[in-house]
């Protein structure tokens, strides 16, 4: 043996990675921690077990769990990723001063261009903007759709008398929608249909609010074209309510029931 | 029960440390089977192992010593160090290794490799949890500066602490830096 060898503390580190990994297998997992045990040993060491840190010194499952506990920390939390320059850093032949170059040479090039620019098509004045065209956002108007007057059904299939149609304005609203005496609370699918397709749906859930139960549902009125729909209340119980709204074209004042 | 209560040199092992010897047994015989070639010796070292381990809890308590965190690893690493100075006399077994040969980078001779492994045995079992930890981190690539803020200390004094470590063990085992 060379007992006056100098052992370097990278060999020593390799030699103990693969050696506690691999010598000491434990199929029956005999007192070996919790994961989350050994994961909060990789984040705060001081916090955790010494006994811990013992048991990693004869068991290689367990050492391979810390290890990989470790390497997920070095490379930041799992799911958190790393600066966009710390991973540029990374890249194999990146040095900071190389990319100071590379920089200073992008900055270099897109002032030459822009100088060409400029002297081929001469200076451009800005446009300034025009009142009224910057989008804002969009003002709902509270709408009330009451159907407490309709009788809901078990299936899509509406026989007998159809419901008068109400006339929707023609700008965006927020629909209170109040369902008959009797419905539950809970989620409920909403659709805007023409006679052959489904326009819009979009799911809402319905609360007691002052006795009544009511759903609400921002709906943007003037991307659909006027004519009349089918306004559709449904639940996955099988609770079904049809009613039918009046989209009127732009300029024409609907006779609905504003707030 | 794979071991006696009464180790070969005719020692009681405490229940404590036979119940917890009993446990590791199963592996701590296949583990020195394999380098020593023989089950009723590695039996034999464990027993002994296990009677040092008692006499040691013994003596500490009497002392008012720090109590043993780990029983199992206590025993475990009284074991392998047995293990290593049968290995140690016998040139035979020295050469057998116990996990994949060369499959580290920069392959070097069996005896350098068992020189490594007892620095490493020697390392886990004499030194401080906090030196083992840093140890970890070393292995898996951490810089002194990312293992000095999880410590909060310097990075020179982190790595002075573990090279001071390293450097007596070193001593303690006949090897020269």
């Amino acid at each position: 043996m060379k007992r006056n060898s100098q052992i370097d503390e990278e060999r020593l580190l390799k030699f103990g990675k693969h050696y506690l990994s691999e010598a000491f297998p434990n199929p029956d997992r005999i007192g070996c921690p919790s994961e989350d045990a050994l994961r909060l040993a990789a984040v705060e060491p001081q916090k955790a077990d010494a006994a811990l840190s013992e048991h990693l010194t004869f068991c290689s499952p367990c050492f391979r769990s810390y290890m990989d506990f470790l390497a997920e920390l070095r490379q930041g939390q799992p799911g958190q990723k790393q600066p966009l320059w710390k991973e540029i850093l990374a890249w194999p032949g990146t040095s900071p001063l190389r990319l100071g170059a590379v920089a200073v040479a992008a900055l270099v090039l897109s002032v030459a261009s822009y100088l060409v620019v400029i002297q081929r098509e001469g200076p451009k004045t800005p446009i300034a903007p025009q009142p009224g065209t910057e989008p804002g956002p969009i003002a709902f108007s509270p709408f009330t759709l009451d159907l407490r007057e309709l009788s809901p059904t078990r299936a899509p299939i509406v026989t007998g008398d159809q419901p008068r149609a109400v006339t929707l304005p023609r700008k965006p609203l927020l629909i209170s929608v109040i369902l008959p005496i009797g419905s539950e609370e809970g989620t409920y699918r909403l659709a805007l249909k023409t006679r052959d397709k489904t326009v819009w749906t979009e799911p809402s859930q319905a609360h007691l609010v002052e006795q009544k139960i009511t759903l609400q549902v921002k709906l943007d009125i003037p991307q659909f074209p006027p004519g009349t729909y089918a306004f559709e209340v449904e639940s996955a119980n099988g609770f079904f309510l049809r009613q039918p709204v009046a989209l009127q074209g732009p300029g024409v004042e609907p006779e609905g029931k504003k707030q | 029960m794979l071991i006696n209560a009464v180790d070969r040199l005719g020692r009681r092992i405490d229940p404590v440390v036979l119940a917890a010897a009993e446990e590791i047994a199963p592996r701590a015989v296949q583990y020195g089977e394999k380098l020593l070639r023989d089950s009723a010796l590695a039996t034999n070292l464990l027993e002994e192992s296990a009677a040092t381990v008692s006499r040691a809890i013994a003596l500490k308590s009497n002392t008012g010593a720090a109590d043993v965190r780990n029983l199992q690893a206590y025993i475990f690493r009284a074991f392998l160090r047995r293990v290593n100075r049968v290995r140690r006399k016998d040139p035979i077994l020295a050469n057998v290794t116990e996990v994949t040969p060369s499959t580290y980078a920069n392959p070097v001779d069996v005896s350098e490799e068992f020189e490594l492994k007892v620095l490493v045995d020697e390392l886990l079992t004499r030194c401080e949890p906090v030196i083992r930890d840093m140890f970890y981190r070393r292995m898996q690539g951490f810089s002194w500066k990312e293992i000095a803020r999880v410590y909060g200390t310097s990075a020179h004094a982190a790595e002075s602490r573990f090279s001071q470590a390293l450097r007596r063990i070193r001593k303690k085992i006949g090897l020269k830096r």
